[in-house]
């Protein structure tokens, strides 16, 4: 149901609808329900908690359903796995940047994960005897010896299969979904019964446009969760679907709160050339080889034993390394682009093999490259793929900010934030495949948890959640009345446009006034340039001039092209490209100060990892400060990553 | 990064592989062998072209036809097409869209008459079909998806499909005897299916309810009381499902059977129409056709009809399952 009210109260709040929000919604209510069942319900009589869902796609449309490859858990079907040796792979693929106590819940909570999955609905693909199949992944492996097969998949489209899944099972609850809202504004309030003086915030609510009508809603709700995906949209060739432009991220650095590691992004080494479409890491689990212009399986030389299997920031650069050395080859599609790319070759593991253990990598293939992968060599390049870093939160997805001088960790109560936006962290430096859709769906799960054993909680003592509802309503009119003059003004000012009847059939030649569509291109290119699979010190001192110089005002003038409220796309589009911007930038800071290579992040000026200086998270605001706190290491000391 | 070495151009004079030739590979080579038979596939056409995109659009008061001329790749896509546009031509332009790739179904709309989705159609595709020509330049007509209403440009309001989708309780219902072991404790371990029976309704679990078939059915848009194909193909995907329970499949299938009278109005509501399940199907097939994701839609129906037809009798329709 969608909710119709202009101001709207709700117990729980989620912004977003992919693998992370849906898990939430769910994990509240069957917490809830687990709460009454137990022998001595904390909140008995009380009513189920009220749930809204928000998201800016209908949420079939999220992201999440473009996951191809898989979701790994140590369930043993196949050969035998350990949630130990599954851990230890997490932290190495991390580059030691991983929290351990974070890293060991996701490995340890993965089998049951995976099953609730199953019995949920996911139509995994089995093995003859009915389990669970799964296969091998890139630093997945056993005893760090070889590669194991732990990522549990659904053909080649888990991501679809989960996503569905759960949306499905949160039709069977009273959970409000509203499609198509985006949300504009995280409201927080403040009070002023901290310890030594110390600022609290806590969660006060929401301001979201509705698309559909383009009018402005608020929403209460004491806790409020952010699973807005990622922000691969930084850069021009990427995986990500157009939607991913770092939203939750931006309101997280617009209502003064901070993002962790957010210099780590994942190039993903197997994009389909320059349209940076994914082709899933699963194919060369299957035993695709990547060759270069003279035909050599150059990842033996770079990772031996492992090989194709290896990290992918290891490949990703071997790629351009190979690149560089002049050994690259075109796009056949773009014959005029540099030889920027390598070539992906399926055709030994043969065509019945290729359609039903891959059938959405060949799909893509002929499709988007008109190539026949059963014969043919496919054009690869890396795409920006993940982004390790994000709103930092503790194991039960509380969001918490740093601060400054002492280095203290203060809750935001009422606030969570999971999924890809969020940094635990478990993926550290550079993620390992298919850990991110378990991610996700684990502290997307204990998230949901926690909401309902603390309304469970002060349901059954009579308290309320939020202590501070005057504060909150002040700071979300506030909020809401800042928008509105600022959606007026971006409507009102409107660009003039040509009235609809008059306009010329062909386009006219005069150079269009700016707009985001333009913009976010623009930033994409030059992001990628300059702090893209290896940067430099000069390369992102010039990324950030330009984004403050140029992008910053650019995005600041931006005006719609049309004064219609209703489904005015651009509008929403302004205010992206402007979170878009606004991430950039801390990402270049956060970045700029980390003088060592690190996983994802290759400094070219800094070509060795630094553990005496930088074996800690970065913390970085909207206002460019930055700090650094330790990593939490409770099993494995840092070693060399080597593959 | 390091400047590209001189010699990079000399390598590429050094005979490199290409994409359609089966270059001698080297010592880490597969084994010839593996390589059997030649592509399936028309090689992608990379020749520019120009050509009239002519939208009909729509400002929630106003509906206008609008014209913009494009020059590009003939395999671009016409959601690129469309990006183009909005980024160098006019920003107004609405559309919905987002993983760009044929997997999300936000993008379904009417290409030169068909309802198919932007992001994978390329103007080769539909460049020869365009009869409509200006001036000798291809014509390519978008419009909304029929069935649905136009709420601004190429967006409808597809909420009736996703109510009938949602109404006929789209989630597994796992049977008692999956979900408990033998001694009756909660079953920890994942419930069996065996590759086959993955089989019989695997297919169905891609759909990404685009609406596509919908906007194919002539009896769907025109409103004639039907629960749709994209409702029944989600149906079907648990009706087939050897881990939902028994007596749930039992209940799926009368709740598409309108001779059993079931409480549950799967016909559009919108016009108070009697509910009419899944039988004003007349197998045309366009559905099937037309789907993006290869589902046999007319196929799937016709299975649950036989299914139906078995089932009848056997279940007391308002019979709950939990
Ligand atoms: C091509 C591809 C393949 C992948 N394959 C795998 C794989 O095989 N295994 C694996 O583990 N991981 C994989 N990943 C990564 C994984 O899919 C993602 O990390 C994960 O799905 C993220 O889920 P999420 O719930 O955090 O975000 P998303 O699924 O991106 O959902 C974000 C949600 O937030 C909403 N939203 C965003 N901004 C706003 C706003 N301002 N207002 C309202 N709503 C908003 C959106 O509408 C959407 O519903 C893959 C990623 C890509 C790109
Ligand atoms: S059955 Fe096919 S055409 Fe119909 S909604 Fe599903 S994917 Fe789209
Ligand atoms: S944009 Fe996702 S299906 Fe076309």
């Amino acid at each position: 149901m969608t909710p119709t009210k202009q101001d709207l109260h709700y117990d729980a709040v989620i912004i977003g609808a992919g693998a992370a929000g849906l898990s939430c919604a769910l994990g509240i209510m069957r917490e809830w329900e687990n709460i009454q069942t137990s022998p001595s319900p904390k909140g008995s009589a009380a009513n189920p908690p009220r749930v809204l869902v928000i998201s800016k796609l209908q949420p079939l449309r999220s992201h999440t359903g473009s996951a191809e490859g898989g979701i790994a858990a140590s369930l043993s079907t196949i050969e035998h796995d350990t949630w130990q040796w599954h851990y230890r792979d997490t932290v190495k693929g991390g580059d030691w940047l991983v929290d351990q106590d974070a890293a060991k819940i996701l490995a340890q909570e993965a089998p049951e994960t995976v099953i609730r999955l199953e019995h949920d609905g996911v139509a995994f693909s089995r093995t003859p005897d009915g389990h669970i199949a799964q296969r091998k992944f890139g630093g997945h492996t056993a005893d760090g010896e070889r590669p194991v097969k732990r990522v549990a998949y659904a053909a080649d489209r888990i991501g679809h299969q989960i996503l569905h899944t759960l949306w499905q099972q949160c039709q069977r609850y009273a959970i409000d979904f509203a499609d198509e809202w985006y949300v504009t504004d995280l409201v927080l309030s403040t009070n002023d019964v901290g310890s030594a003086g110390a600022a609290n915030r806590r969660a006060a609510g929401v301001i979201v446009l509705d698309e559909a009508t383009g009018k402005l809603h608020s929403v209460e709700a004491p806790a409020i969760v952010v699973a807005t995906g990622g922000a691969g949209r930084l850069f021009h060739t990427t995986s990500n679907s157009w939607d991913l432009t770092g939203d939750g991220m931006g309101l997280a650095l617009s209502s003064g709160l901070q993002l962790e590691d957010s210099e780590f992004i994942q190039f993903h080494p197997t994009g389909l050339a320059h349209t940076g479409i994914l082709l899933s890491e699963a194919a060369r689990g299957e035993g695709g080889t990547l060759r270069n212009a003279a035909g050599e399986a150059f990842m033996q030389r770079y990772a031996p034993g492992v090989g194709d299997l290896a990290a992918r920031d290891v490949v990703a650069r071997a790629i351009n390394h190979e690149v560089a050395e002049g050994r690259g080859v075109n796009d056949p599609l773009s014959p005029d682009s540099p030889a920027d790319c390598v070539w992906l070759d399926l055709r030994s593991i043969g065509r019945e093999r290729l359609d039903t253990a891959l059938p959405e990598v060949c799909d893509t293939i002929r499709e988007f490259a008109g190539l026949d992968p059963a014969t043919d060599l496919v054009p690869v390049k890396p795409t920006a793929h993940y982004t390790m870093g994000g709103i930092p939160v503790d194991t039960t997805g509380s969001v918490y900010t740093v601060n400054f001088t002492t280095g203290a960790k203060t809750v935001v109560a009422g606030l969570k934030a999971a999924g890809e936006c969020s940094c635990i962290s478990v993926h550290g430096a550079n993620r390992l495949g298919a850990n991110s859709l378990l991610d996700a769906v684990v502290f997307g799960t204990r998230s949901g948890s926690d909401i309902a054993r603390t309304l469970g909680h002060s349901a059954a003592t009579g308290t309320d959640m939020a202590t501070d509802t005057a504060a909150s309503r002040a700071a979300l009119c506030t909020a809401y009345n800042a928008r509105q003059e600022s959606v007026t003004q971006l409507l009102h000012q409107a660009l003039p446009t040509t009235p609809p009847a008059a306009l010329p059939s062909a386009a006219s030649t005069d150079p269009m006034p700016d707009n985001p569509y333009q913009l976010m291109r623009d930033v994409g290119i030059m992001m990628e340039a300059h702090l893209g699979v290896t940067c430099t010190a000069e390369s992102i001192t010039e990324a950030i001039n330009q984004l403050r110089e140029v992008f910053l005002p650019r995005a600041e003038k931006l005006r719609t092209h049309d004064a219609t409220a209703a489904f005015n796309q651009e509008l929403c589009a302004i205010l992206e490209a402007r979170n878009l911007v606004r991430v950039s930038l801390a990402l270049a800071t956060a970045t700029a100060s980390r003088e060592e290579s690190r996983g994802s992040l290759y400094r070219a000026d800094f070509p060795e990892r630094d553990d005496a200086h930088f074996l800690a998270h970065s913390f970085v605001n909207a206002h460019g400060e930055i700090s650094y706190r330790p990593v939490v290491i409770e099993d494995y000391p840092p070693e060399r990553r080597s593959y | 990064m390091a400047a590209l070495p001189p010699h990079r151009a000399q390598f590429r004079h050094t005979a490199p592989m290409s994409a359609k030739s089966s270059v001698d590979i080297t010592a880490t080579a597969v084994a010839p062998d593996a390589v059997t038979g030649a592509s399936t596939v028309t090689p992608a056409d990379t020749s520019q072209t120009t050509v009239i995109v002519r939208i009909h659009r729509f400002d929630g008061h106003a509906s206008w036809q609008q014209d913009y001329r494009i020059t590009v790749p003939a395999h671009t896509s016409l959601l690129d097409c469309l990006l183009l546009i909005k980024r160098t031509q006019d920003p107004s332009l609405a559309f919905r869209y987002s993983c760009g790739h044929g997997m999300c179904g936000s993008d379904a709309v009417s290409i030169d008459g068909i309802p198919r989705l932007l992001c994978l159609t390329k103007i080769s595709d539909v460049q020869k079909d365009a009869e409509a020509q200006a001036n000798g330049i291809s014509v390519i007509t978008l419009a909304p998806l029929p069935a649905f209403s136009p709420v601004r440009d190429l967006i409808v309001n597809l909420n009736p499909m996703l109510d009938q989708i949602r109404r006929l309780e789209p989630y597994l219902r796992a049977s008692d005897a999956l979900r408990t072991t033998p001694s009756g404790a909660i079953n920890v371990f994942e419930y069996l299916q065996h590759p086959d029976e993955l089989e019989a309704f695997d297919q169905l679990t891609n759909c990404i309810a685009c609406g596509v078939c919908e906007g194919a059915c002539p009896i769907y848009v025109d409103g004639t009381p039907f629960v749709g194909p994209a409702a029944a193909v989600a149906a079907g995907r648990f009706i087939f499902d050897s881990r939902d329970d028994p007596q749930s499949r039992a209940q799926r299938l009368a709740a598409l059977d309108h001779t059993a009278n079931d409480p549950i109005d799967t016909a559009s509501s919108s016009n108070g129409a009697a509910p009419a399940g899944i039988w004003p199907c007349k197998g045309l097939r366009f559905c099937t056709q037309r789907c993006p994701r290869g589902i046999d839609v007319s196929g799937a129906i016709w299975k649950i009809m036989q299914a139906i037809k078995e089932n009848r009798g056997r279940v007391a329709p308002h019979s709950a399952v939990k």
